[in-house]
């Protein structure tokens, strides 16, 4: 009778099985970039962390959390704080397999071996930089927890610095191992875009300088990537917000994307167990679309802003119709969702926000396939300029300014730019930062080492966007740990914003 | 007619003369009684009907037939001493158990209309909680004697045991007019022969037989009724809700939503809809049950065919339930050797609320049951819309900014289905091999085939609702359960020793196999088949499991006085790694009947004194738990196109093993006057040790679920009372029976935490599980230097914000600041069964209650939001306002920047659960006479009931009994409204 006690798991292999070749040394990597299209990362959480308290849009969400979030009120108990927190663990765990277990894989190509070990530790490098620059002192997972002891990591001497050093680290270590790209590389990864290479690593090491205003740091990795001419600006600004896969997959300005595709699986890609059935789709989509969630409008500033400087043709900046939804019928623009502008109800002087959505198209927003840009070209150039500004050389930093003015066919004003004080500079790149860049994540650490949360800097963000009304400074640069995870972990301590 | 003599003799089924049988004709005065040889004298016509009644026996009528001679026999009644109940591989004399054992009275029962036997079961039993709501084919919850698992990956459900045969999962199947009798075993004395799954209680039930040598009888039943949503919350009309939304967004310093702003051109003026006039609609229920059965000295049978059919108070397609089934249960008596069967087989449809966790697909949010969202939607959007994909009216974006489901729309638009086929049989053998020695086997096989269906076509239910792709979802689960069991029972009496041995061995084998498969992107006109999908997704899940186990039992009584009850179960189980397989479930009991010691007061029939100790298991933690696995389906899309990682996902603890409780108790039986009154009082303390915790460690450990292992231990204590008084007062007979119940949760130890967070709750070791959680209410704030003076709140408090405690004194109200606030669970249960008959009337009231415990009603805190875009409670309207100062209700503001909405006591945040119920009012009438003798007919009763006639409670949600998750037990996610059900029904006997 006791054999028939003995009954595996018919559904799944077990743990012990598993790690015996090369196959399964890179669906271990395969498996940590899949965190990238969860909620807690680039499917919704990452973007609208960042967005959201940005100055250029603001909540009216039906959802408090997504609310609270944009002005500064969400309490620490809010449960939804797990979504960003869980997601981002969820790629250091799979991370920490990888580099764990690869190694101890005797039947894999060396260099392959090193291409993926460099994927794991650069993947592992971002969700820490994420992670402390949305929360600040979070704790270093760097092991498979073994056992009960291990599961709880403690933050108490944690600081956002211990943070970027361990980032560092792995983004050498991952610089030291890509490839430049995967176009001739020997195995299973030949040609697969979308993999982490070195210039990824390069450009988010320079970000993290960048981010602590270790500008001499930054300018070597920013010109190494500009310099190994594998990326361009692709001719067309509004390419980088396509769903097609081939007008997405053929765009020279893309350097590390979270992959999305347009999909009608089964399953929903929020977290959970992933499956077979899993679709791929940016939940960021619904969530901007007037036409689906409506979370989220842009502020006056924004849209302002943005309709400042005319084309040499005099017409408006073609990224501001790639940013913003509005009807201009001098420009030929009077649907939105493949509707008539009027007809949807809309007035005449709305303005939404048109970034990541289907506004142009109408497709189903549940099924949105847009990839994401974590690092692209553009912000490299202008990362750079303003490490070159930052340390004295204005001249050479206005060039690369003009290099992005260009595709939008701006008017040439690299001269009048390489003139200007470093602070008249300073000013015209964070316009030219938020023509670029608007809602895609940056704005918020651009206004957080400009030193804008606080003071006069301050008042000026409350006309930019009401939301800062109720912003705190000294507790609210951060969001807070999650209460529920202070709950779980002993070690485990809250931040400023706790 | 005139009147003429009849003359006979009452006897009892053992041949002996009753004395004092009272004999009447209803209708008529006066009477008789029988005398000392059990002999009767009436004058009376010869077309009317006797009725022959008496204590402790069933009440007979006897139509008279122009006979002048009528001998009857009576048949105890259930209640009486002797009765035999099943323990579990065998019977028992009632009056020799040891354990605590419930007797329900399966006649009673059937009183009321539901598809479930454990919901008729509510407030019957001491001991026995059960919570569930109004849905057509729902599954309640049952609890026997507290919660002893948090459920975290533990079933908490008890076992059912039909006919011998432990089901998997619960007893929905069963037909309730099958029953015969249902055995509660509430601790380990007489609960450990189930071992590992005894732990939460075991409910045995017998389904009928046929009698030996008796004739063919047939039994008709047939009920039929209304059924209605007696409660109509008082939600805002239009112009209310439109006050409140721009009241609120003024007050935030936004614009108000257009549609609502009497200054837009969008501005709704002639839409008023009542949501609940829109969504609920009456339903029914009807019953038609045939029952045959018969025996001879060789053989005797039992045949039923029924059918069911419920449907719902929603609008749109379900929820409802139709129930078909058939059994046939007979047995063949060839002296030494005895072979019978059970053969059941069923057949439901339905259309549930719900199918397989997967309705998240379909709605965005994952919501509860469409009741609350059929009562938050805005009053402004009509129900039907012939602009909008599909018909309905829903929310715009822009015009409404509100999250409102239209739920009559949903509800029609998507159609979801189960068909469930159902085989339950047994085949036994039983042969004496000596005059003392039974040998038993039997062959038992449970296949369930599951069909589901699910279809939502293209729709547009406006923001947040858009459906743009068709998609049918089409599943199969298909589940079976083998068990062989032999077992052994020697039982003699020897002088003054009575002895009852049992060994036995027991084998059971589990499969279960769920496909799913989903095809989005049908076209119109939609043809319900997969080929017609543009996108295909499939899953496949095997849940395969075996048991086996050796158990025994050794019953004696010395003198018919002292009694002594030894259980043991040795199971295995495939659930846990091979060095943790196999456990010893022991148990024993003794009881001492004083009466037979002690000379005891006439009026004392009886008295026994009994009390038990022992183990049970809880195996019910799901398979392969303790299995470290690789996901190996974790997809990423290159430009190449897709590929699967793999890596562990979800930590695990390979050393899980089962949870055991051990069970403590002791009784008082107590019967005063020949039975006329009967009472007992029972005391338990039972303790769960290595209950499974999901020891929810950090979500740094990138683990998908918490680390189930076993780290908890849960203490249940409490008293129980109950009892049955059956007094005679003139020609009305009544029959009393009260309970009452007490229940203690103590949590003992919870691993290596302090405490588990639940929805507003708390589970910490020392206290109660889910016990309610937040900060403490002051008061509203009146002006800008209370809130000056007052603890700091918030940067952005304002007069007309909730004023919270400031509980350590530091001067900021934070998350330090919170503490209990309640019991989430109730303290005490009770119950109250009143039968009156008189002459050919019978009335029965039957009500039931509980109380002790606070509700977090989600329901109510929807509809009550301070910061919000839905439709409100009418108890807004009394919100705070500068001119409306005196009040409990915080200001209205967009984004509550106080948080008024968090957890705490303010005033109907956390309401009393006090409630009683009049479950069951019932009247009937016995036809006698002439008709019934011209339609052949033995008896007749016609009888009307009212079921869920009033609740009274306090509670502003549905249900206060509502089902709750057990760490959750206090909040009330929003349960499916409890109809009140007008019911007309007959019982044909031929």
């Amino acid at each position: 009778c006791t054999d028939q006690l003995d009954v595996v798991d018919p559904n799944r292999l077990s743990t012990g099985q598993y790690y015996q070749n090369e196959t399964q040394a890179v669906a271990a990597v395969d498996a940590i970039y899949n965190a990238l299209i969860i909620d807690g990362m680039y499917q919704r959480m990452t973007p609208i962390y960042a967005d959201g308290r940005g100055d250029e849009i603001s909540s009216r969400s039906p959802w408090p959390f997504l609310t609270g979030l944009s002005s500064f009120v969400v309490p620490g108990t809010d449960g939804a704080l797990e979504i960003y927190w869980a997601g981002h663990y969820i790629m250091v765990s799979r991370a920490n397999q990888a580099l764990e277990n690869i190694p101890n894989i005797d039947d894999v190509d060396t260099e392959l071996r090193e291409r993926l070990m460099g994927q794991a530790y650069f993947l592992r490098a971002l969700a820490y930089f994420n992670l402390t620059n949305a929360l600040d002192n979070v704790p270093l997972v760097l092991q498979t927890p073994d056992g009960v002891e291990s599961f709880y990591p403690s933050n108490e001497t944690v600081t956002h610095e211990m943070v970027y050093a361990q980032v560092k680290s792995d983004l050498e270590s991952a610089i030291s191992r890509l490839p430049v790209n995967y176009d001739n590389v020997s195995g299973t990864d030949q040609g697969q875009e979308g993999r982490a290479a070195k210039g990824a690593a390069q450009a988010l090491l320079g970000q993290v300088y960048l981010y602590e205003g270790n500008y001499a740091e930054a300018l070597p990795l920013f010109a190494a990537v500009i310099n190994s001419g594998e990326y361009a600006l692709a001719a067309n600004y509004a390419d980088l917000f396509s769903q097609d896969p081939g007008v997405e997959n053929a765009n020279p300005g893309k350097i590390f994307w979270a992959d999305f595709t347009t999909s009608t699986s089964s399953e929903f890609n929020w977290g959970g167990d992933p499956n077979v059935n899993w679709r791929q789709f940016l939940a960021l989509t619904p969530t901007y679309s007037v036409g689906d969630f409506f979370d989220f409008y842009p502020t006056n500033f924004l849209y302002t802003e943005m309709r400042k400087e005319r084309t040499v043709d005099g017409k408006l900046d073609p990224r501001y119709h790639a940013t913003l939804l509005s009807y201009e019928p001098d420009e030929g623009y009077t649907t939105a969702y493949g509707q008539d502008w009027f007809e949807r109800g809309y007035g005449e002087n709305d303005y939404f926000i048109k970034k990541y959505t289907n506004a142009a198209t109408g497709s189903d927003a549940f099924s949105a396939g847009f990839d994401y840009h974590i690092i692209r070209y553009a912000d490299v150039l202008l990362m750079y300029a303003e490490s070159l500004a930052k340390t004295g050389d204005i001249a050479a930093a206005a060039a690369y300014v003009q290099q992005v003015r260009n595709r939008a066919n701006l008017p040439d004003r690299e001269a009048e730019f390489a003139a200007y004080s470093p602070e008249q500079f300073m000013d015209q790149l964070e316009h030219e930062r938020i023509m670029e860049l608007a809602i895609e994540g940056k704005r918020w650490y651009d206004l957080k080492r400009w030193d804008y949360l606080q003071g006069t800097k301050l008042e000026e963000l409350k006309s930019h966007d009401f939301e800062f009304n109720t912003f705190t400074p000294g507790e609210d640069e951060y969001l807070p740990i999650p209460q529920t995870e202070i709950d779980r972990n002993p070690n485990l301590v809250g931040n400023a914003a706790n | 007619a005139r009147a003429q003599a009849v003359t006979g003799t009452v006897t009892s089924t053992e041949g002996e003369p009753l004395i004092g049988v009272s004999i009447t004709v209803p209708g008529q005065t006066g009477g008789t009684v029988t005398d000392l040889d059990g002999s009767y004298r009436l004058s009376v016509p010869p077309d009317e009907t006797l009725v022959f009644s008496y204590t402790g026996y069933r009440r007979v009528e006897v139509a008279i037939n122009n006979r002048s001679q009528i001998d009857v026999t009576m048949e105890t009644d259930v209640a009486l001493l002797d009765e035999v109940v099943v323990v579990g591989y065998g019977t028992q004399r009632k009056e020799d158990l040891t354990g605590a054992v419930s007797v329900v009275n399966a006649e009673e029962l059937t009183k009321q209309a539901s598809n479930d036997v454990t919901q008729m079961l509510q407030g019957r039993v001491a001991g026995v909680s059960i919570t569930s709501d109004g849905q057509p084919g729902a599954a309640p919850n049952v609890r026997i004697r507290g919660v002893s698992t948090f459920g975290l990956g533990a079933g908490a459900e008890p076992l059912y045991v039909v006919d011998g045969f432990p089901l998997a999962g619960g007893i929905r199947d069963i037909n309730p007019n099958d029953i015969e009798s249902i055995q509660i075993l509430k601790d380990a004395t007489s609960g450990a022969i189930y071992g590992n799954r005894a732990a939460n209680g075991v409910v045995i039930i017998t389904t009928k037989s046929g009698s030996k040598n008796k004739g063919f009888n047939v039994d008709f039943s047939a009920y039929a009724g209304r059924q209605t949503v007696p409660q109509r919350l008082p939600v805002l009309d239009r112009v209310g809700y439109q006050t409140i939304s721009n009241e609120l967004l003024t007050n935030g310093g936004q614009a108000a939503v257009p549609g609502n702003d009497p200054a837009s051109p969008s501005f709704i003026s002639n839409i008023d809809t009542d949501w609940q006039d829109a969504g609920y609609k009456d339903g029914s229920i009807q019953n038609y049950n045939l029952g045959l059965s018969g025996g001879t000295e060789l053989l005797n049978y039992f045949v039923s065919l029924d059918y069911l059919d419920n449907r719902g108070t929603l609008v749109g397609s379900g929820p409802d339930y139709k129930r078909y089934s058939a059994r046939v249960n007979s047995e063949i008596n060839l002296g030494k050797v005895r072979i019978g069967e059970n053969i059941y087989a069923m057949r439901s449809d339905e259309n549930p609320l719900f199918y397989n966790g997967a309705f998240s697909l379909f709605i965005p949010g994952g919501r509860p049951t469409l009741v609350n969202d059929l009562l938050q939607a805005i009053p402004t959007i009509p129900v039907e819309d012939p602009n909008r994909e599909g018909s309905f009216g829903g929310a715009d974006a822009v015009i409404h900014q509100s999250i409102t489901l239209n739920v009559p729309g949903f509800n029609t638009l998507v159609t979801n289905s189960s068909k469930v086929n159902r085989l339950l049989a047994n085949v036994y053998g039983e042969l004496d091999l000596a005059r003392s020695l039974t040998f038993k086997t039997s062959l038992q096989y449970d296949n369930t085939d599951i069909s589901d269906e699910l279809f939502a076509p293209q729709y547009d239910l406006g923001y947040f609702f858009p459906r743009p792709l068709a998609e049918l979802q089409v599943g199969d689960r298909s589940s079976n359960s083998f068990l062989v069991e032999n077992t052994l029972t020697y039982k003699n009496v020897i002088g003054k020793h009575d002895l009852t041995v049992l060994a036995g061995q027991s084998f059971q084998e589990f499969n279960f196999r769920q496909f799913t498969a989903i095809g989005s992107g049908l076209e119109k006109p939609y043809i319900r088949s997969l080929s017609n999908a543009a996108t295909f997704s499939v899953t496949d899940n095997q849940q395969p499991a075996t048991l086996a186990s050796f158990l025994g039992r050794v019953a004696y009584a010395y003198d018919d006085t002292y009694l002594l009850t030894l259980n043991v179960r040795r199971d295995g189980s495939s659930r846990f790694r091979e060095a943790d397989r196999f456990a010893i479930f022991p148990s024993i009991g003794l009881g001492w009947k004083l009466h037979k010691t002690f000379a005891l007061p006439e009026t004392i029939t009886s008295l026994k004194l009994r009390g038990g100790y022992g183990e049970l298991g809880n195996q019910e933690i799901g398979n392969f738990r303790y299995q470290a696995t690789i996901n190996r389906a974790i997809p990423y899309e290159y430009s190449t196109g897709r590929v699967f990682g793999a890596a562990t996902t979800i930590l695990v603890d390979p050393a899980i093993t089962w949870e055991t409780r051990v069970t403590r108790s002791v009784g008082l039986d107590l019967e005063l006057l020949d039975g006329q009154v009967e009472f007992t009082a029972e005391y338990y303390s039972n303790t769960s040790k290595d209950v499974l915790i999901d020891l929810p460690i950090p979500l740094s450990n990138g683990s998908l679920a918490g680390l189930t292992t076993n780290a908890g231990s849960i203490e249940n204590s409490g008293i129980e009372l109950s009892g049955i008084w059956r007094p005679t007062i003139g020609n009305v007979r009544l029959s009393i029976a009260p309970n009452f119940y007490t229940v203690k949760n103590k949590v003992l130890e919870i691993g290596t935490l302090d405490l588990i967070s639940g929805a507003g709750s708390r589970t910490e070791v020392g206290e109660p599980i889910g016990q309610h959680y937040g900060w403490v209410y002051e008061g509203i704030f009146q002006s800008a230097q209370e809130i000056a003076e007052a603890p700091f709140q918030n940067a952005n408090t304002a007069p007309g914000d909730i004023r919270f405690a400031d509980l350590t004194g530091d001067g900021v109200v934070n998350d330090e600041d919170r503490q209990y606030l309640g019991s989430g669970m109730p303290t005490y249960y009770y119950g109250l069964n009143f039968v009156a008959e008189y002459r050919s009337f019978d009335f029965t009231v039957f009500g039931q209650g509980s109380g002790g415990n606070l509700i977090n009603s989600n329901l109510y805190r929807g509809l009550m939001p301070t910061s919000g875009y839905t439709n409100w409670h009418e108890d807004i309207l009394d919100r705070w306002t500068l001119t409306n100062t005196d009040t409990d209700i915080p200001r209205v503001v967009i984004n509550d920047p106080n948080n008024n909405q968090r957890n705490s006591d303010r005033p109907g945040w956390l309401q009393s659960g006090d409630y009683f119920r009049i479950n069951t009012v019932s009247l009937g009438y016995t036809f006698a006479g002439d008709l019934l003798r011209r339609a052949n007919m033995q008896s007749a009763r016609i009888y009307v009931t009212l079921q869920n006639v009033h609740t009274f409670a306090a509670y502003k949600g549905y249900n206060p009994d509502f089902q709750a998750g057990i760490l959750n037990p206090g909040f009330d996610f929003g349960t499916f409204p409890r109809p009140k059900t007008t019911m007309l029904g007959v019982q044909l006997k031929f």
